[in-house]
Order: structure tokens, then C-alpha cells, then sequence
């Protein structure tokens, strides 16, 4: 069967010689949603307008169910793009504006008027389907070219940073709305952003990417519990990073050579040899935090498989139930950790020396 | 009343330590027939950070801009540094405003911009020279250091937030006050300018009052909470307090952490459409309409048949879908009636877990960290 | 400012001051109207009122007095040097007006739309404007070296062999007129149409064009609506300067075309002010009504 949406060494060069994208490869199943995940710059937003037709490719071919869409322009491909500033037609009023896809396509008035207000419905507009939407707040504007893009039933539904334009406060709650939305009609989304926690929370697989290149494709547990370059473990999660090369391997457990001493951690490519530059990559979950006294206690080097700095709290942030601690480790790095209020109490305010832990399955080594 | 009479020319900055610097006594503000604050009454002391926390259409940027300056309340007296200011325009009080899209001057230079009140103040106005140490001063301070020739559009927002910020303290106002600060900035610069924007404040010492909306912020950055409720303070308390026992259903609606089940309270327990709890040990038990509330974090996802403990309550419901979002995971469910639930879990505490879509699990919290408020949410 | 409130703060309570200052603003209101109604009254009210007046004057040759009388009305609608300078003006108008949205438009499209850089933009604009760096009758002027038989333009097109004798039509006709009018109007509708334009978010049209328009129709739905406003700026400034005309059919059409301006013009240099007076009188009867159609098309202040 052929993937939604297959696109194969797909590459982008403007014509004054950047490189937007590079050998882009991506296959997305019926009825998943993707985000393309990246810093501005990353090229993310030239692949989604490339799908959508806006672009052209100049290497690869994007094919949608099978079909190569390479030299169709947007008005004859089976996408819809639900733009950041979400590109209502100001004079025309909600219903005009969703109906408009149809009346172009001259679908008879009759189903015109059926659709739109079933796709209405679905999205809790009906009571605003005649008003102009000069009134409406950035959550109901954004719902409209959600109907306004989904009416017109596309195979795939393209999204450009379509929270980007909305307050914080609104984000989290359309963010969930999306995501059921989605499950519901079963059609393809990929998405754009540029803010982890938005891919994190909606997306079955992230795409990151890089420099116009692809980082890593994988489902968010896997890219927080697996990053797969210092790239990824930098842009997603709050990890903590520290420098070093491979002196010994032991299965999947490296030994490095850091500033710190010799430190522990699992390797995810099996691949890397040793006196490979590595980056450790450290989750802040991962942490444990113990009196300064216990870095000499045996029992604890023993357990956490010598993974022990002396560290300082800098800094006690608690969010609700959630506390963040920055710890300043030997003056010259700070690494955070974050964890439950009923973990430590409040044993570990500012100013504290501690020593940092952790398991050396929970570190990842990846090539730096 | 009549104390104005000293000059408000000669506000002295800081209070004495402790004693409150701002005190907002019984303000009511109305618009036509519209009251939007009412009753409002709050110390603030010198050198604290307080965040005023509310949904749009709380009052709380009109609370701002009452103590500001930008308009005066219809009942009530606003003293600050014990001088009651109702009637003394902005530019005399000696309070600094950021505004939340930063109202810089597109066409002054980063420099000038900084410099604009300085120069321009109704007292104590520098002299070009010493205008231009102090610009220098403030760009450090915000760690903008050789930007002062860029233009306010060829910087970045968070830059722009920066020399909003510097524009303000300038001025070393003896209030300084922000409207939703990082409201205009995306999610990571959000994150490292609420850390910035505390260190800063704790350095210079100064009192800061911060309206926001968003809870995360209200609950990291202040030493106390007000959470304002159509114009009326529902609780000002620390953040720690507010967040172990929010007042009302809609304080713990604000935070944004609490599952808040609607239903009623009937013989001792609390109903719902296809539920039952009992109710919390110490809860009122007098019949009538209700919410339940428990923190997300408090709640255990376990498979159906296994053993509850002693002093928890439970219920069945249906598994929707997971939110990852780095440290924690968020598991939605369905509650039999339909209302959303949610268990949150953070990966240094708890192991995530795998749940089926569809399928119905067994939810459980200790009884006594649930509340019940006699009140409904709409 | 401040000096007073403090003063009176000291002086009297609160409340008092609270609503005499109210007063005060709702008494300054009304005086905010005053300069303006003042001006509109002198400067346009009374010359308009005036010249309705005078229109019925008793004109003979060399006097005219204050008896009312119908006879300049009658002679406006019966002889025709006077009504078809009416009809020509309509006519050169409604050509004029035309003319200068069928070249306008596609330009302004072009500079606002397909122009991506700001400045360039600005260039192009300001090279559109750069003719008014001259005086008007310079500008007239300059077209006679250009549609002249041994002109510039007939030079050209001799040169590119597309006409074996010069053309004799271009100067000191309705056709040459034409072309000078058009010329200078042009950038009154090319201005506010691609400033409407350039506002357009881009994204708008690439929506358009995701929902399955083609060019056709994005014109059609999206351009045309969103740039009225700027078309209908345009088609005013255009219309009002157009039917106020005399000096270029005086130059450039060597008088063989009458307007309603050159008829005052005539009138008022021969003294004859109640002629001129039926005339103008017509002549603003004719713009108000323009006006007014055109507004109907849109409602300006609600859209801009």
C-alpha cells in the first residue's frame, strides 16, 4: 500500500545558493500526525510549502497516495495549508470564508451549505457561522481556517505553526483540542513548529531537523528517552550536556574521559568506538541529588556506577508540585534537575552543596 | 487626602523595609454601569515580587494601571510609600510600567530609548552626560552591552523585552510594574526570562508587581499569589500555600494543575452521573451543588482489580490519550459522565506507564489531599 | 497640566475636582468643532451658496445685477456650445477614467504584489510621482514636443517602421488631450491601489489559491474586494481633477475641445460671472454626483 505521504532526497536551493532543505526522506502512514520540529532557519517551513505545492523542489520527488505531485500547483493538489497568520479572507464572514474552497470547486449550493455546516459543527462554530470575524478571539479565527482547510476534505492537512499566533494560555487547551480533532477525522497532519512542547504533546512521530537535514524521526518518548545526536538532546527535553571521549566499552555502557573524571553512560548507536568525542547527554529527571557528605560513601559511587559530581545549588524554582534545581557543577557548568516537591522537601535550597548522581543506563552517549 | 500637598515631586525611592510600600484600600473601579475591580484591598512591601493572576477579563490590567496612574479609581485610595497618589498623574509617582508589547519608540534608537525618561522626567532629570552613564549602566544590567546604536527593529523580541525593561528601571522607580512581560515572547525565551527577570529583580531589590495570565509564571517567579476572580481577589497568598489549598474552585481553576469534577454533595459523599466519592476528611458535608478537586499529580493509573489502599478514593474511567511533554507525561481520561481527568506523571517520582487507548483503567488519590467546594464552575 | 491638578487637589476635595474636570471636557468637546465648522462655513458654505445666487443674475453685456431671472439657465440648456461642453466633459471623464485603471491597475498589481522588497517598491513609487517634481503646465507643455508631427513619439514609431508617414492626429486633438490627461492622472489611481495591495498578507492569496482558485478568480474574490477601497480613492481623485479640467484641452487639444472649465474659464474672462456661475453651479452638481456614486461602492472610513 502507498504511504499518505512519501517524500524521497527532496531538496530545496534558493537561487542565491542557500540550502534550505537537504536529501529530505520521509514516509507517513494514513491518518498520522507529524511535526517537523527545528530552530527558525531549519528549513521546516520550506518542506511544508513544498508538500503544500508553494515551493518547488529542486531534487526528489514528493509523491501524496502514491502520485508524484512534483508539477502540480497548489490549487490542483490534494492539501490543505492552514497558515500561521491563518490567512482569513477579511471580507468575506466565517461561513463565505469556509465555503469558499467549495464555491471555487462549484460544488451546488445545497451540499455547499450541508458541508460547511457539518465541518462547523465539528468544530463548535455554528453560533458564529454569519457573523463577519472582526469580533472573534485568535482561538475561534484559527477553528475557522481549521474548517475553512478541512472542508474541502484533503488528503493531508499541512499546518504552519498553527498555535504560533495565540496566546500561551489558549495554546495548551486548542493543543489537546487539535490532537482529538485529528484522532477523529483520521486525516494526516504534519505540522510545523518550532517549540518542543507542542510536538511533544501532539505529534505521533517528530521529525527534527537541522540545517535544512533531518536529526531524527521518532515518537516523543523515544526522542526524550533516545536522542540520537547532541543536536536532539539539546533542542528537546531539559537536558544536561557534558563533553568527553570513549576510553573503554562494556556492552552498551561506555566509559568516558571528561573534565569531571571518568563518568558512566549507555551508548545509543552501538557503533561509536572508542576515543570517539562523545556528547553525555543527562535528562534532568534523571538526576538524584544527596549531601555533599555522601559523594565519599562507597555504597552510593558503587550504585550509581562512579557517576558522582559535587555540585552547589544555584538556583530553587517550584512550579506547583514540580521544583527545578540549577546546580553549579565545579564552577564551570550548571545542570538542571527537576523533580517532585515531596521528593526532597525543601532540604536543597540556594546555596547547599550537594553531589549530583545518576544511573549510568540513564545517560546517553551520542557522537558530539 | 489633602497629604498630596507635600509634591509628589519628592517621592523618596524604597519604603522601610517591611512596612507595606503599596497599599490598594478598598478600590472599586466601574466603567459606565460595569464594575470590573471591586472591593479590593492588598498590601504590598518594599523589595517583594508579587504576580497578579487571572484570565482575561479578571481586572487585573486594570488594577495595573490604577496604580500607574493611567486612570483613577471610582472608590477607594491607592497609597504608595503611605501618600495617597488617587489624582496624581502617572509621570509623578514615581512607579515604572513595562507594557506587555513593549511600547518601545520604533524610530530612537536602543540608547535613546533608554535614556527617553531620564531625560524627559518631571524631576530629578539628568544632564546628557550622566543620562549616558546611567544608559550605559542599564544595558549591562540587562546584559545588552553594544546595542546601544541598533535600532529598536533590528533586535530581537527578547532584545526588545530587555530594553523595555532597562527603559523602565532607568528611571529607578520605587514600583515596578509589568503587564503580562513575556506575554509577547515564544516558549523558550519564556523560560530563561522568567529565570532573568527574578534574579534581576532580587539583585536591584526593587518591588515588582506582575500581571499575568499564565499560571506558571504566577506560581515561579512570586513571593506571593493574587488571583484575581471577576475584580475580586479570591486569595493572595505564597505560592506554595495557594497551591496546596487554592480557596475556590476557580483559584484552582487558574492553576491549571487540579482535576475539577463537577457534581454534588448528597449524604455525606459527593455524587456525580455515574460516581461517588467520599468526601474528604475536614470538607463541609452540607448538601447542594458542588466540585471536586484533586492535583493531577496526585493521582495513580493502575490496571482494574488491583487492591486499593487504606484512605484513597477511586474511580473507573476511560483512557483517551498521553501528552508527553518532556519530564512529565499527562494521561487523559473520560469520566463516565464525560468530564475530562487527568494524571500527571513526573518521571523523577513515578515510572511513565503504557495505557491502552479505549480501554478503562483504575484511577486512585489519597482521600485526604482531594477538596470539595460548594460551588460550581460554569 | 500636573501644576493645576496638584493646586486644586490641595484646594478643594476629590470629588469636586473630579467634576468640574469632566465638565470642562465635555464643554471642549464642542469647542473642538469650532475652527472647523468656522472654515467650512466661510471658505466653502458661503462662495457655494453665493454662486447658486448669482447663477440668476441678470447678465447683459458689460453689467450684471442682482435681479433674478431664469434667462442664464434657459441658455445653458438650449445652445449648444454650452451643453455638449457638458457632455464632452462626461465623455473625456468616462474615457479618461477607464484609461487609466486598464494601465493602472495591472501596474499597481505589479509594484505591490510581485515587488517583494520594500525599497524597490519605494522606487517604484516614487518614480511614478517624480512628473509632479514639475509644475502642471510644464508637464502639459512637454507633451506638444512629444505628439508634435515631427514629435518625438512619431519619430519613434517611424523609426520602428510600424507607420510610413507621421501621424497627424496626436497634437491638437481629443485624442492628444486624452493621452496628456491620462498621463498625469495615471499615478493618482496606481498609488492608493498598491498601497491596498502591499497591504494584503500574501498568505491570504496562497490560501486562495490552496482552496483550488486559479489567477482568474483570485483576482476576482480576493484582489478586486480587498483593493477597493484603494480603486475607489483612486477613481475619485481621478474623477474630481478630470471634470475640473481647462488647461490641458486649452494646451494640448489647441482648443478644439470645450469643457465645462474652459466654459467658466471663457465666462469669467469675458465677465460674464452668471454664466460662469450656471456653469460651475453644473459643474459641482456633476462631481457631487460622481462622489457620491462612488462612495456608494464603499464605505471609506469603515475600511480603511
Amino acid at each position: 500500500m502507498a504511504y499518505d505521504l512519501e517524500l524521497s532526497h527532496v531538496a530545496k536551493v534558493f537561487e542565491n545558493g542557500t540550502v534550505a532543505v537537504d536529501d529530505f526522506n520521509l514516509q507517513v502512514d494514513k491518518g498520522e500526525f507529524i511535526a517537523l520540529l527545528g530552530p527558525s532557519g531549519c528549513g521546516k517551513t520550506t518542506t511544508l510549502r513544498m508538500i503544500g505545492g508553494f515551493e518547488d523542489p529542486t531534487g526528489g520527488t514528493i509523491a501524496i497516495r502514491g502520485r508524484v505531485v512534483n508539477d502540480l500547483p497548489p490549487e490542483r493538489r490534494p492539501t490543505s495549508m492552514i497558515f500561521q497568520s491563518y490567512a482569513l479572507f477579511p471580507h468575506m464572514n466565517v461561513r463565505q470564508n469556509i465555503e469558499y474552497g467549495l464555491v471555487v470547486k462549484k460544488v451546488p449550493q445545497k451540499e455547499r451549505r450541508a458541508r460547511a455546516d457539518d465541518i462547523m459543527e465539528k468544530l463548535d462554530l455554528t453560533g458564529i457561522a454569519d457573523g463577519a470575524f472582526d469580533g472573534l478571539s485568535g482561538g475561534q479565527r484559527q477553528r475557522v481556517a481549521l474548517a475553512r482547510g478541512l472542508v474541502v476534505e484533503p488528503d493531508i492537512l499541512l499546518l504552519d505553526e498553527p498555535l504560533g499566533a495565540l496566546d500561551a494560555d489558549l495554546r495548551k487547551r486548542i493543543q489537546t483540542e487539535l490532537r482529538y480533532l485529528q484522532k477523529s477525522l483520521g486525516i494526516t497532519f504534519v505540522f510545523v513548529t518550532h517549540a518542543q512542547s507542542e510536538a511533544l504533546a501532539m505529534a505521533d512521530r517528530i521529525v527534527v531537523m537541522n540545517n535544512g537535514r533531518i536529526e531524527q524521526v521518532a515518537e516523543p518518548e523515544v526522542l526524550y528517552t533516545r536522542p540520537r545526536t547532541g543536536f536532539v538532546a539539546r533542542f528537546i527535553g531539559r537536558n544536561s550536556i557534558i563533553v568527553g571521549t570513549i576510553t573503554a566499552r562494556d556492552g552498551d555502557i561506555a566509559t568516558l574521559h571528561t573534565e569531571f573524571g571518568p563518568l558512566r553512560g549507555r551508548l545509543v548507536e552501538e557503533d561509536l568506538p572508542v576515543g570517539s568525542s562523545v556528547d553525555f547527554v543527562i535528562p534532568s529527571e534523571v538526576m538524584e541529588l544527596y549531601p555533599e557528605a555522601s559523594a565519599q560513601d562507597p555504597a552510593v559511587r558503587d550504585m550509581y556506577g562512579g557517576n558522582v559530581l559535587l555540585g552547589k545549588i544555584r538556583a530553587e524554582t517550584v512550579v506547583g508540585s514540580l521544583v527545578v534545581y540549577e546546580v553549579d557543577i565545579c564552577e564551570t557548568i550548571t545542570v538542571e534537575l527537576e523533580s517532585h516537591v515531596d521528593k526532597y522537601g525543601r532540604a536543597f535550597a540556594a546555596g547547599t552543596p550537594v553531589c549530583v548522581t545518576w544511573l549510568p543506563s540513564d545517560g546517553h552517549v551520542v557522537s558530539a | 487626602m489633602a497629604t498630596v500637598a507635600a509634591g509628589a515631586a519628592q517621592v523618596e525611592p524604597g519604603g522601610a523595609p517591611g512596612q507595606p510600600l503599596l497599599q490598594v484600600r478598598n478600590v472599586t473601579q466601574c466603567y459606565g454601569d460595569k464594575v470590573v475591580l471591586r472591593n479590593v484591598d492588598l498590601d504590598v512591601c518594599a523589595g517583594e515580587y508579587v504576580t497578579v493572576l487571572g484570565p482575561s477579563g479578571s481586572g487585573k490590567s486594570v488594577l495595573l494601571r490604577l496604580i500607574a496612574g493611567f486612570e483613577d479609581p471610582t472608590e477607594g485610595e491607592i497609597d504608595i510609600g503611605g501618600r495617597n497618589m488617587v489624582g496624581v498623574p502617572a509621570h509623578l509617582r514615581n512607579v515604572g510600567l513595562v507594557f506587555q508589547n513593549f511600547a518601545l519608540f520604533p524610530h530612537l534608537k536602543v540608547g535613546d530609548n533608554i535614556a527617553y525618561g531620564l531625560r524627559n522626567r518631571a524631576y530629578n532629570r539628568l544632564s546628557a552626560g550622566a543620562a549616558d552613564r546611567k544608559v550605559d549602566e542599564m544595558l549591562e544590567l540587562v546584559g545588552l552591552e553594544g546595542l546601544k546604536d541598533r535600532r529598536v527593529n533590528q533586535i530581537s523580541g527578547g532584545q526588545r523585552q530587555r530594553v523595555a525593561l532597562a527603559r523602565t528601571l532607568a528611571t529607578d522607580p520605587q514600583i515596578v510594574l509589568l503587564d503580562e512581560p513575556l506575554g509577547a515572547l515564544d516558549a523558550n525565551l519564556r523560560a530563561s526570562m522568567k529565570v532573568e527577570l527574578r534574579k534581576l529583580q532580587t539583585r536591584l531589590g526593587a518591588t515588582f508587581v506582575h500581571v499575568t495570565g499564565n499560571e506558571e509564571e504566577a506560581l515561579a517567579m512570586a513571593d506571593r499569589i493574587i488571583v484575581l476572580e471577576r475584580g475580586q481577589i479570591a486569595q493572595f497568598d505564597a505560592p506554595e500555600k495557594v497551591f496546596a489549598r487554592p480557596k475556590t474552585a476557580h483559584v484552582a481553576f487558574a492553576l491549571s494543575r487540579f482535576n475539577l469534577v463537577g457534581g454534588r454533595v448528597e449524604g455525606g459523599a459527593f455524587v456525580g452521573d455515574g460516581f461517588s466519592f467520599p468526601m474528604p476528611p475536614g470538607e463541609s458535608a452540607a448538601a447542594g451543588p458542588a466540585t471536586y478537586c484533586v492535583g493531577y499529580d496526585r493521582v495513580d493509573v493502575e490496571e482494574i482489580g488491583t487492591p486499593l489502599p487504606e484512605g484513597y478514593s477511586s474511580i473507573v474511567c476511560k483512557h483517551v490519550s498521553h501528552e508527553y511533554s518532556g519530564a512529565t507525561v499527562t494521561y487523559l481520561f473520560d469520566l463516565p459522565d464525560g468530564q475530562h481527568f487527568e494524571a500527571q506523571y513526573h518521571l523523577h517520582h513515578r515510572k511513565a506507564k503504557r495505557l491502552e487507548g479505549g480501554t478503562d483503567y483504575l484511577l486512585w488519590w489519597p482521600a485526604n489531599k482531594a477538596f470539595v467546594y460548594l460551588e460550581v464552575m460554569e | 497640566m500636573s501644576k493645576r491638578g496638584m493646586v486644586e487637589t490641595r484646594a478643594g476635595s476629590e470629588k469636586a475636582r473630579r467634576r468640574r474636570s469632566s465638565l470642562i471636557g465635555r464643554m471642549a468637546r464642542y469647542w473642538q468643532l469650532v475652527p472647523g465648522s468656522a472654515w467650512m462655513i466661510l471658505f466653502l458654505i458661503t462662495p457655494l451658496l453665493m454662486m447658486i445666487y448669482v447663477s440668476f443674475w441678470t447678465q447683459t453685456s458689460y453689467d450684471i445685477k442682482p435681479v433674478l431671472t431664469l434667462d442664464n439657465w434657459q441658455a445653458f440648456f438650449t445652445q449648444s456650445v454650452y451643453y455638449s461642453a457638458l457632455w464632452n466633459t462626461i465623455r473625456v471623464w468616462l474615457i479618461v477614467l477607464t484609461a487609466t485603471f486598464v494601465i493602472a491597475v495591472p501596474v499597481a498589481i505589479y509594484i505591490g504584489l510581485f515587488v517583494r522588497s520594500n525599497t524597490v517598491q519605494t522606487v517604484l513609487l516614487v518614480l511614478a510621482i517624480i512628473p509632479f517634481w514639475t509644475s502642471f503646465l510644464v508637464r502639459i507643455v512637454a507633451w506638444k514636443p512629444m505628439l508634435g508631427q515631427h514629435g518625438a513619439l512619431n519619430i519613434l514609431l517611424m523609426k520602428a517602421h510600424l507607420v510610413t508617414e507621421p501621424l497627424s492626429f496626436l497634437l491638437y486633438t481629443e485624442v492628444g488631450m486624452i493621452i496628456g490627461m491620462i498621463q498625469i492622472y495615471l499615478v493618482f489611481v496606481v498609488g492608493p491601489v498598491t498601497f491596498m495591495l502591499s497591504r494584503i498578507d500574501p498568505s491570504v492569496i496562497e490560501a486562495a489559491r490552496d482552496l483550488g482558485a486559479g489567477t482568474g478568480r483570485i483576482f476576482k474574490d480576493i484582489l478586486l474586494p480587498l483593493s477597493r477601497p484603494g480603486l475607489v480613492t483612486g477613481a475619485i481623485f481621478v474623477s474630481v481633477l478630470v471634470l475640473g479640467e481647462f488647461a490641458t484641452p486649452a494646451s494640448l487639444s489647441g482648443r478644439k475641445v470645450n469643457l465645462l472649465g474652459n466654459v467658466i474659464v471663457t465666462q469669467v474672462g469675458s465677465l460674464k460671472w452668471a454664466f460662469a456661475s450656471v456653469a460651475g453651479v453644473v459643474l459641482t452638481v456633476v462631481i457631487a454626483l460622481v462622489i457620491v456614486g462612488l462612495l456608494r461602492i464603499t464605505d471609506l472610513r469603515k475600511e480603511v
